[in-house]
């Protein structure tokens, strides 16, 4: 969309409040989903809060004193955010490509994607189960070729579960990616060419700043819902990656503890806030995204 | 525009193609691998099948249990994505019409939970809920509000990022013509996040698609959605109707994608048969927005 | 005017209240109300939540059907959440009229749930199942293995399973979060306790053994995947519930199961205080527990009968392949169901944190 100022005026613009916001486009703008949130959140969140209160308290401690919790904590946040950076670079580069190629392969990287998106995630672990069994689709395939005999050591290792989840996620670091650039100030991209930027300079003088809200979009999604995977690092990773969704079930559906799970949701939650709000503090976020 | 962009990335252009041709893999590789086992004749998913028969496929498409449960799939998940995109949207722009900084820090976190509360402890909260007021039991309600929570941020995310987008002169500009915010609301914001509001609901309708959690818990008994089947089928076997509906249903999303780009052609041809010059300003993303 | 503006604006909010309450309600299931009490003689639904698949579609064959035909109740199946009925478990409210336990949760809570009458219990239950149990089958545990990989026979015990240089290959094991399975009887057994002492448990011991062992494992997260880790050659012996083994043999497969020193347990259903239809439930049982019906069952299913009448009608190629057929009662063992129901919380958290290392 062509636009008629830089886009770069607008990061710096400080204090950039628009002016006339009347009370009543607040009411209408931000009162109903606040109120939406109230009901659909508020309520069943209330309800957990009770339910995680019931013992006085204890289970918040019992929480801590699930052995497998701690460490599942530390290693479900680690496990996002590599999941996260992987997924940002793949995902521009790949949303670049996307608009970059020629219609054919266009069609086929967004096939891709759409093939992949409407698949059920249960059924798509599954694939990459059959695929990196030690004699799996990958064994057969490299067997085809000659070129293996031995079974293959993937199945349930940490390099076996990344590639999955990345897929997973990648679809919603492509998609927001695309969506700017697709709505880019071509005058601007050709005005520095015709001024003789080079591309590395192109890109960061005028792609970047136009697509980088969206990265940050991207971003932000993918690393929290990175924070609750749960089958797909177990089945393909093995149970030593074990994230802290799985002790939550646990808790909740065998344990028969619905205190504590309510406990370490509530913590969980709590935790991601505080992370969201330190990133925004961080990187800005609020700021880029107007 | 692909080729200016394109042309912008110079002699990054191919490195880049090529990087996500290797990433389109990931998605691709096992959903093949996928695709492959629901072709056989055999009696549950195998790698590499065994013999060849569209059994399973006609299978699916004949029992009710599976047209049933896709065709309640489709219209719950529409509805809670119409009401996640409407609400999302209000709350994305909303949110900029708040001056305070803080409070838009905390706001914008609130609208980022739901995806950060496992799905588990949302389900138990809410269905404490619904035990609490028994009108709602029986009803579908209940999962259409608590999906649309679900699917709430994904709109929010992807249009926060495209909101950094708009001008910022425009609405100033707009409101000293004397534009009430409606009417800018209507000429300018909207049209200029339509993108990514599309963007946002094809992931709040996909994530919802696939939402079985919840749909655990809250469905009314004797109805299924297509996730619950799903789960059906993969309980005490893996049935090959699991991976023959899931072919279907991400062949289905396929052909739409293939669809979309001609319509739009169509009609760009209809416009320009009756005005030689399309309105510059109207500039819809080109190519192909999924 | 500023007030007849409000009023608009609020005339508006109620029309598109109204929009969105429509909507809502066009999702409410209208014509399915739920069940109720069924007042004189035998109404409504039956709420049924099980774990669905082919074991269902056999009750649904051999009980279901014909139950509703002569009563005009239909049973519904429903898939079931454990967080559900642990909390109807409890006394709680729920929607399940009747749902499905292992043997260790029905111990455990049985002041909240119905009694059945004298003559619906099954005889071959555990005596403090009977008065609770529906639809009851006996499940065994066991190791078995494609027949081909062995072709000089496979491991005859425990301590087999854990000689991997006699025994080469992965072995397929529990690795969900909490599905302790019989893990650690299996660990001490190998180790040389004797059947009759294993309870207490010797948690730590049975960890140490597993921890030898721990790199030829290779973990499932739900039962069916065993098949393909078998068929594919990636395992070559799995632990799972020996209905896996009945579903590999029922698509072709040719299977060795180990009955010597393999778990049996009954499973079946329960049917809460806060049940919406307990009479029709417990006519279901009746119809459920005639020996003729459940043959049929046990004939599609392989699980075995928790009526001793029902073997009569059964024949002697189905009765050798069940769990708890009379031939095997010197092979197999059985849990300590009390024991596990109160030691629930020990073994799930330390065998959690077992399996995330």
């Amino acid at each position: 969309m062509p636009s008629l100022t830089m886009p770069r005026a607008r990061a710096d613009a400080r204090g950039r409040k628009p002016l006339g916001v009347s009370r009543a486009e607040h009411r209408w703008l931000l009162w109903p989903p606040l109120i939406f949130f109230a009901v659909a959140l508020g309520f069943p969140l209330l309800t957990l809060v009770r339910r995680s209160l019931e013992g006085g308290g204890a289970a918040y401690a019992d929480a801590f004193e699930v052995p497998a919790f701690t460490g599942s904590l530390v290693r479900t946040v680690v496990m996002a955010a590599v999941v996260m950076a992987l997924t940002m670079v793949l995902g521009s580069l790949y949303a670049l490509a996307v608009v970059a190629s020629p219609t054919w392969l266009r069609f086929g990287l967004l096939a891709a994607l759409v093939l992949s998106l409407w698949t059920s995630i249960m059924v798509r672990s599954f694939g990459w189960m059959l695929l990196e069994l030690p004699r799996g689709a990958l064994h057969w395939f490299l067997d085809l070729l000659g070129l293996a005999d031995e079974p293959i050591e993937l199945y349930q290792t940490t390099a076996g579960m990344y590639p999955a989840m990345v897929a997973v996620m990648l679809p919603f670091a492509v998609l927001p990616v695309m969506t700017a650039l697709q709505s880019i100030d071509r005058q601007q991209l050709s005005a520095a060419t015709i001024f003789g930027a080079g591309p590395w300079l192109t890109f960061r003088a005028v792609t970047w700043p136009q697509i980088m809200p969206s990265v940050l979009s991207g971003g932000v999604l993918v690393f929290v819902m990175s924070l609750g995977f749960y089958v797909t690092p177990l089945l393909l990773g093995g149970p030593g990656n074990m994230t802290v969704s799985g002790v939550i079930n646990a808790q909740m559906n065998q344990a028969n503890r619905p205190d504590i799970g309510a406990a370490m949701s509530i913590l969980l939650v709590g935790g991601t806030m505080v992370v969201y709000l330190l990133a925004d503090r961080l990187f800005r976020v609020s700021e880029k995204w107007g | 525009m692909s080729t200016t962009v394109g042309r912008s990335l110079g002699r990054y252009r191919a490195p880049i193609v090529v990087v996500a041709m290797l990433s389109s893999l990931l998605l691709i590789v096992p959903f093949l691998v996928l695709v492959a086992t629901s072709w056989t004749s055999g009696s549950f998913i195998l790698f590499p099948p065994e013999g060849f028969s569209l059994d399973w496929y006609a299978e699916v498409l004949a029992d009710p249990e599976w047209t049933e449960s896709f065709r309640l799939s489709l219209w719950t998940a529409a509805l809670s994505t119409a009401i996640a995109a409407v609400l999302g949207t209000l709350a994305a722009i909303g949110l900029t019409r708040v001056r305070h900084t803080t409070a838009r820090r905390w706001i914008r976190t609130l609208f980022i939970v739901p995806i950060a509360l496992p799905p588990i402890a949302y389900a138990v909260g809410l269905y404490g809920v619904t035990v609490d007021l028994p009108f709602l039991r029986g009803t579908l309600a209940t999962l259409v509000v608590g999906h649309a929570l679900i699917a709430l941020p994904y709109v929010f995310v992807i249009v926060s990022g495209g909101i950094a987008r708009i001008d910022p002169a425009l609405r100033p500009a707009a409101s000293t013509l004397g534009a009430r915010w409606p009417l800018i609301l209507w000429k300018i914001e909207l049209p200029a996040i339509l993108p990514y509001l599309l963007s946002g609901a094809l992931f709040a309708f996909v994530v919802v698609f696939d939402e079985v959690v919840l749909a655990v818990f809250l469905m009314p008994p004797g109805e299924q959605t297509l996730p619950l089947q799903m789960l059906n089928a993969s309980q005490e076997a893996f049935s090959p109707e699991l991976t023959a509906a899931s072919t279907l249903v991400s062949g289905l999303a396929l052909l739409v994608l293939a669809i979309v780009p001609v319509g739009r052609v169509l009609r760009r041809r209809a416009g320009r048969a009756a005005s030689p010059r399309p309105a510059e300003g109207q500039a819809a993303p080109e190519g192909v927005t999924p | 005017m500023a007030h007849i503006i409000r009023v608009r604006r609020v005339a508006m909010v109620g029309a598109a209240m109204a929009v969105v309450a429509a909507l809502v309600a066009g999702c409410a299931d209208s014509d399915d109300p739920p069940s109720d009490g069924g007042g004189s003689g035998l109404g409504g639904d039956i709420v049924w939540a099980d774990y669905g698949g082919p074991t269902n579609d056999s009750r649904q064959a051999a009980y279901f059907d014909g139950f509703s035909e002569e009563t005009g109740v239909d049973v519904v199946s429903v898939a079931i959440e454990d967080a559900v009925f642990n909390g109807m478990l409890e006394g709680d409210a729920g929607d399940y009229d009747v749902f499905q336990v292992a043997a260790a949760d029905a111990l455990g809570s049985a002041e909240s749930l119905v009694e059945l009458p004298d003559d619906v219990r099954g005889d071959l239950l555990p005596e403090g199942l009977r008065p609770y149990v529906v639809g009851g089958f006996y499940a065994g545990l066991a190791q078995g293995w494609l027949t081909e990989t062995f072709p000089g026979g496979g491991p005859r015990d425990w301590a087999d399973f854990f000689d991997t240089e006699t025994y080469p290959g992965k072995r397929a094991w529990p690795g969900a979060p909490g599905s302790f399975d019989a893990s650690y009887e299996i660990a001490l057994l190998a180790d040389g306790v004797a059947p009759d002492d294993l309870y207490p448990l010797d948690i730590e011991r049975a960890e140490a053994r597993l921890d030898s062992i721990r790199g030829d494992l290779v973990f499932y997260q739900s039962y069916p995947e065993v098949q393909q880790l078998l068929t594919s050659g990636s395992a070559s012996i799995a632990v799972t519930v020996t209905g896996q083994f009945t579903a590999l043999r029922n698509a072709g497969a040719d299977v060795t199961v180990q009955w010597n020193q393999a778990f049996i347990t009954p499973n079946g259903f329960v049917i809460p205080a806060e049940s919406g239809n307990p009479d029709a439930v417990i006519a279901l049982a009746e119809w459920i527990n005639d020996p003729e019906r459940q043959a049929a069952f046990v004939e599609r299913t392989l699980y075995g009968p928790v009526n001793s009448e029902v073997f009569e009608h059964l024949p002697a190629d189905v009765v050798e392949q069940l769990a708890n057929s009379p031939d095997k009662e010197d092979l197999v063992l059985r849990w300590d169901e009390q024991w596990r129901a109160d030691n629930r919380r020990l073994m799930l958290d330390s065998y959690t944190a077992w399996l995330a290392g």
